[in-house]
């Protein structure tokens, strides 16, 4: 009975570690943007670029 | 695009290297003449020091719209590097007509039609497939440089060279059209009843009725200011 409570116990620990784990790697990898993040403006859009060095794409639409 | 292209799996990862940023044609006017915006949609791509690489001018679905902005961060098939090109072979007909289309989108349209106007001397015979289009861009580029007398012209020419073709209607329907921009409503109302008489199934005449009706209206408005 004892040795079957400290198996339990064993694996619980074993979950616990894992689980924990498994969420710090998951914090450390960059995930990619699941939509996009739109700039408010343009100067917004190049002072962000100017600040990171990324490229802006304008785009520009009509309705109708 | 923001509803399609923009949802696109590729285009979200492509964004992570971008800035994104949106300008609503009839309200944001300031940035469309800054750049000299033609049409809608048009996205330019620019570096982060706000230097324009080359833009997309119209709807591209998503992979092809990826492709196209890989390809211009490397250089290719932007305006530059067309340029260059066609510098170096003036006797290509596939590139001088992308080069219209590009000077076009930037509304450098006398650069604009004298790549056309190359199109159709290089091909007057029409064997490559684009001098008929070349030909009636043409004549639509002087509807964009407001010269509508021209425009009547060229689409008179158009239609002498393609009487019986796809894009005849279209030509008939924007020679009135240029007729009332120029301000010869008579004539106008002429031409477009008979495009009426002559294509009644056509798909446009819900256009046609509209503009006749606008300019019989702005017809009884002058009238009854005289008066």
């Amino acid at each position: 009975m004892k040795r079957k409570v400290l198996h339990e116990f064993c694996v619980l620990r074993l979950v616990v570690v894992l689980s924990l784990g498994a969420i710090f790697l998951s914090s450390c990898v960059k995930k990619a943007p699941d939509q996009i993040e739109w700039a408010s403006s343009l100067e917004d859009a190049l002072k962000t670029a100017q600040d990171q060095d990324k490229y802006i794409i304008a785009e520009f639409w009509m309705d109708g | 695009m923001e509803d399609s292209t923009f949802t696109s799996k590729d285009v979200i990862a492509l964004s992570k290297d971008m800035i994104f940023v949106k300008a609503e044609g009839k309200k944001d006017t300031a940035m469309g003449d800054r750049f000299a915006i033609a049409g809608f949609p048009t996205v330019v791509l620019m570096k982060s020091t706000g230097e324009e690489i080359d833009r997309i001018y119209g709807y591209l679905p998503d992979s092809e719209f990826v492709s196209t902005i890989q390809a211009y961060l490397q250089g290719k098939e932007t305006l530059e590097d067309m340029e260059n090109r066609f510098q170096a072979d003036s006797t290509d007909v596939e590139l001088a007509t992308k080069l219209a289309d590009k000077y076009e989108a930037r509304r450098r349209y006398d650069e604009a039609a004298l790549c056309y106007q190359k199109v159709v001397a290089l091909d007057p015979e029409n064997k490559k497939g684009k001098s008929k289009d070349a030909l009636f861009n043409l004549a639509w580029l002087e509807i964009r440089r407001k010269d509508y007398l021209k425009a009547v012209d060229a689409f008179q020419n158009f239609l002498e060279k393609y009487p019986k073709d796809e894009m005849t209607e279209d030509a008939e329907r924007y020679i009135p059209y240029s007729y009332a921009q120029a301000g010869d409503t008579a004539k106008a109302l002429e031409l477009y009843q008979k495009f009426l008489t002559d294509h009644p199934s056509s798909a446009d005449t819900g256009w046609v009725k509209e503009k006749i009706k606008q300019l019989k209206h702005e017809g009884s408005t002058d009238s009854s200011r005289t008066q």
